[in-house]
């Protein structure tokens, strides 16, 4: 009984954490101006966030190494470093991305401006890695996600032509107004934002951080397995209500503002209260991840004592590394820069990034030294090898399709 | 510096042997170091240099990729395959002498790559 | 069964590889191999070495040469020597490198007891693990 409340828990978890800022602000873009003819991306982008989490959690509990830990070893250190600085570009991109969210999304909630909040947050975020221990930090925020919940409830309440959105769904082109160089543009960035390399960092050192056996991938499978897709579907509620309430209007969301407006449309200040509840809850979750992530793989690929799993003064320069982060994030910010234009680059230049960080993968999920028996069997790498080809042509694509759709307009 | 006594107990590095340029006695060039193979035992202290893997270009063609592993996906196993295939050893006798300023490594011949064996 | 492979290329098996102590937590990288020239002129593996003193020459172009200048400046001896681990030390390898000292009694990590002293130490809570 305990287990299955085990399993459970990481089950929600799972669902609730699987939105960020990327995927609130995409999703919600892309269904105002595109509809639902971009979800097959989301469906493609899950499965290959499945595929690839389960093979790096399988290689975290069954070799006891971690993601980045691994990349240098295959890489060497000349292409390795290229890797890491590339990696760790995207990732403290992201990271800035996230806490702008959470700076928004405390404006929405108190119409205090974001960029005051940016420091406040900075500090409550550095405190909270510091002080808070790795489970209650992965339960409490993956369980107040779930929150999100409320936009498909929204969806419901607002009785869509149910048959007009399938009739998007299936139509995978784009949307009167839009072009083909912006449907491929916006399909980059989805892509993006469901895989962003951080992902994988941080669930492959989670494993490490909560000491996974090979008798843990089975409950590591089940989250994966049920839990992404579950949050996929969050992402494409998101979506789904914009399409709803923004495409027939031609209002394009540009604000995050403009995100739960149809929550609140169907639900009232209820409806509204939960979604900011949801908002600041992924925000300030995945913050926590991409800030933890760039001091796992700086101090992975140095060979550095990391992790919370030991006290800081035995991971120094591990925290170092954290700390150092959370403060050069706030300037940034302070330029008042808009978040959800951080946000939207982040999620490109993550799509750019993905071939650096799911090769390793590839490569070392088929190496017996490290993985005994439990190398990739043929299904894992079929869909591994698929889903490289497909990385790496978003990735060839991504920069000249920004060039071309100047950013996506 | 070169070492044509034996035993000088001079300490180099490992790092330094990697990509170094492989040439016959006579001159021609033969390529580049991409791996050291150590042999010996029990214990670390015993293993000594036994024999150079060459390619034709530097370290890295092999992306990591175990030359000997039979499993893998396909396509990776192909592109590794013809990455490696001009893939030789040098066995520790048949190495004449070491540059270690020039990193040049001098030998006799080349033998086909198999697997893992010590030579000597 | 013997807990050293048989024979092992260096670029694949050891190099780069993360080094662990008797409790499996990291200490080091690999960054570098030294080998010490015998009587019969084979060259043994005498011990492994690691931080930038070892890693910045494996490092090509100007990065590397700029991480080796930038560590030289640091270090007080006129000739620093990188950090060493003993080749005898080494009691196995897998996925790691596995080292039978405890990881503070190897003295591999100037940065990380600078970050320790000058940062950490100085923030309450330093020494409370999860």
């Amino acid at each position: 009984m305990k287990h299955i409340f085990a399993v459970a828990l990481g089950v929600l978890t799972a669902i609730g954490g699987f939105v960020d800022i990327g995927d609130l602000v995409t999703n919600a873009l892309v269904g105002s101006r595109f509809g639902l003819s971009l979800a097959w991306v989301v469906v493609v982008g899950v499965v290959g966030i499945c595929v690839f989490s389960e093979m790096s959690g399988r290689v975290a509990a069954v070799s006891g190494r971690a993601t980045f830990d691994l990349v240098r070893e295959r890489l060497g250190p000349r292409v390795g470093l290229a890797n890491l600085v590339a990696s760790m570009a995207v990732t403290f991109l992201t990271f800035i991305a996230e806490i702008g969210g959470v700076a928004l999304a405390l404006e929405l909630a108190t119409s205090v401006n974001e960029v005051l909040w940016v420091p406040v947050v900075a500090a409550v975020l550095w405190i909270v890695l510091w002080r808070v221990r790795f489970k209650v930090l992965e339960n409490v925020f993956g369980l107040l996600g779930l929150a999100l919940v409320v936009f498909a409830v929204a969806l419901w309440q607002l009785n869509p032509d149910w048959g007009g959105l399938w009739q998007q769904v299936t139509s995978p082109m784009p949307t009167p107004g839009e072009g083909w160089a912006q449907y491929g543009y916006y399909a980059v960035a989805l892509f993006g934002a469901a895989l962003t390399p951080y992902e994988v960092f941080f669930f492959s050192s989670g494993g490490v951080e909560e000491r996974w056996t090979a008798k843990d991938v089975g409950t590591m499978r089940v989250n994966v397995f049920l839990g992404f897709p579950l949050g996929g579907l969050l992402s494409l509620s998101i979506a789904a209500v914009a399409a709803v309430v923004f495409l027939p209007a031609e209002v394009q969301v540009e604000a995050l503002a403009q995100v739960p407006l149809p929550v609140a449309l169907a639900l009232g200040k209820l409806g509204l209260a939960i979604a900011l509840i949801g908002f600041f809850a992924a925000t300030f979750g995945a913050a926590c991840e991409t800030g933890l992530s760039v001091g796992y793989s700086i101090a992975q690929f140095y060979g550095w004592r990391w992790g919370k799993f030991v006290p800081p003064r035995q991971a120094a320069r591990f925290h170092l590394v954290v700390l150092l982060s959370t403060v050069l994030a706030v300037p940034v910010l302070l330029t008042t820069v808009d978040p959800i234009a951080v946000t939207e680059y982040s999620v490109v230049f993550s799509a750019l990034a993905l071939p650096l960080t799911y090769l390793p993968i590839l490569v070392i999920a088929n190496d017996p030294d490290y993985m005994g028996e439990r190398v990739n069997g043929r299904l894992a790498n079929a869909l591994g090898t698929v889903y490289l080809v497909v990385i790496v042509v978003v990735s060839v694509a991504a920069i000249p399709l920004m060039i071309i759709t100047k950013g996506g307009q | 510096m070169p070492t044509e006594r034996p035993g000088t107990g001079a300490v180099h590095r490992l790092g330094e042997l990697m990509g170094a340029v492989v040439v016959l006695a006579d001159g021609t060039r033969a390529g580049h170091v991409n791996d050291v193979r150590l042999a010996g035992g029990p214990g670390l202290p015993d293993y000594v240099v036994d024999g150079f893997v060459v390619g034709a270009r530097g370290e890295g063609a092999l992306l990591g990729y175990d030359r000997r592993a039979v499993r893998g996906p396909w396509l990776l196993r192909v592109l590794v395959r013809a990455a490696n295939r001009d893939a030789r050893y040098v066995p520790w006798p048949a190495v004449r002498r070491i540059d270690w300023e020039a990193k040049v490594v001098v030998v006799d011949r080349l033998d086909p790559l198999e697997d893992e064996r010590p030579s000597a | 069964m013997t807990p050293l492979r048989a024979s092992y290329d260096a670029g694949l098996h050891l190099l780069d590889r993360q080094i662990v102590d008797h409790e499996d937590l990291p200490v080091a990288n690999v960054d570098d191999i030294e080998l010490l020239e015998r009587a019969d002129g084979r060259l043994a593996v005498s011990a492994l070495l690691t931080g930038p003193g070892a890693l910045g020459p494996r490092t090509p172009g100007r990065l590397g040469s700029w991480t080796v200048a930038v560590w030289r400046r640091l270090r007080p001896d006129p000739d620093p020597r990188p950090g060493r681990i003993e080749a005898r030390l080494v009691t196995h390898t897998d996925s790691a490198v596995h080292v039978s000292a405890r990881a503070r009694d190897l003295s591999v990590d100037g940065f990380e007891q600078w970050a320790r002293a000058q940062v950490i130490e100085k923030i309450p809570g330093a020494g409370r693990a999860d």
